[in-house]
């Protein structure tokens, strides 16, 4: 059913975050080659966590987490970190 | 891309979800819908990559949760038709005169032909970005393009509506919203100086505009830069409430 991926250079993430408690529970990393085991993993996580709305399954791709802490802050920061200059 | 599921078969699936919500031979069939939106995220990141080698983006998946929530809160879409299932982020500090000459090298590079949804000049409930869709074998990738400014106010709503509900992000008053979350604080006065920022965020980004397009005129430049300064007092109102939410 998967395919082979090619996202050069991209490295995949695959985060599990609660709402609820405003905290990254695990971010599993997977490099350039991952992204078919990435997007199983993905899959077997949204079964796992079904019973727990407040649980977010993300699947991510970034060149590095650094990146993914850029462009999705919410998941690593809180409204106070968020609002600070810098 | 040879997809896994038809798009008649998609939409039944989506009409089954929201009418009896998500079981076990229904979420397989879901992941096929997933899997085809990677591959079209995947088509879509790879002449990203090669065309604009300079542009960091994010591509990312719905999650289930937001997916079923959004098939319940619209109840006429159908879900072939859902835009947003793969998407892409791309964050950079720029002007909105940069963020149009990247909108602009995005659409040539995939040949995208709908237009740009425009959320500068039409905001949604304080959110402004712009948005491209890319489509490959009927799966569509959206494709949001924000300003670091534009991107720190839609984290902060983001962040806010894991505590209240995503409701706030859909134009939705906050729950509770004259409850005291501290001694004089509710949540609406938090709303309001959000709210104010999205307000402030704006006038900045305008008026830093002016100043390009005007080339570098001194009162062009005073205004931006007496916007920034309200613009900054603004966040910090933001922050010593913060600590209370």
């Amino acid at each position: 059913m998967l395919r082979a991926y090619s996202w050069n250079e991209m490295n995949y993430y695959v985060l599990i975050y609660d709402q609820g408690a405003g905290r990254v529970l695990d971010v599993e990393s997977y490099g350039p080659e991952g992204a078919l085991a990435a997007l199983a993993r993905r899959f077997e996580l949204d079964r796992e966590y079904a019973g727990r709305p407040s649980v977010e399954v993300v699947l991510l791709s970034a060149e590095s987490e650094g990146a993914l802490h850029q462009t999705h802050a919410r998941y690593f920061k809180s409204v106070d970190e968020l609002a600070q200059p810098g | 891309m040879n997809r896994r599921i038809t798009i008649a078969a998609t939409n039944s699936l989506g009409r089954r979800i929201r009418h009896r919500g998500l079981d076990e031979a229904d979420r397989a069939l879901l992941e096929l819908v997933l899997a085809d939106s990677f591959d079209a995220l995947t088509e879509v990141s790879d002449v990203i990559r090669r065309e604009l080698p300079d542009v960091t983006f994010t591509p990312r998946l719905k999650t289930v949760g937001t997916l079923v929530d959004k098939l319940m809160r619209e109840e006429g879409m159908a879900l072939s038709r859902m835009r947003d299932i793969a998407g892409v982020r791309v964050v950079d500090e720029m002007n909105r005169l940069e963020q149009d000459v990247l909108v602009g090298r995005l659409v040539e590079a995939l040949g995208i032909e709908r237009p740009r949804v425009d959320r500068r000049r039409d905001p949604r409930y304080g959110y402004r970005a712009v948005h491209v869709e890319a489509a490959v074998d009927g799966c569509f990738v959206e494709i949001q393009v924000r300003t670091r400014l534009q991107d720190l106010w839609a984290q902060i709503v983001e962040r806010l509506a894991d505590n209240w509900g995503r409701q706030i992000r859909y134009g939705g008053s906050p729950p509770d919203a004259e409850r005291e979350i501290a001694p004089d604080l509710t949540r609406a006065d938090v709303w309001t100086i959000v709210q104010d920022l999205s307000t402030a965020i704006d006038t900045v980004e305008s008026s830093e505009a002016e100043v390009v397009a005007k080339g570098e005129e001194e009162e062009a430049i005073l205004v931006a830069a007496t916007n920034r300064r309200e613009l900054a007092e603004t966040l910090r109102r933001l922050e010593r409430v913060a600590p209370r939410l």
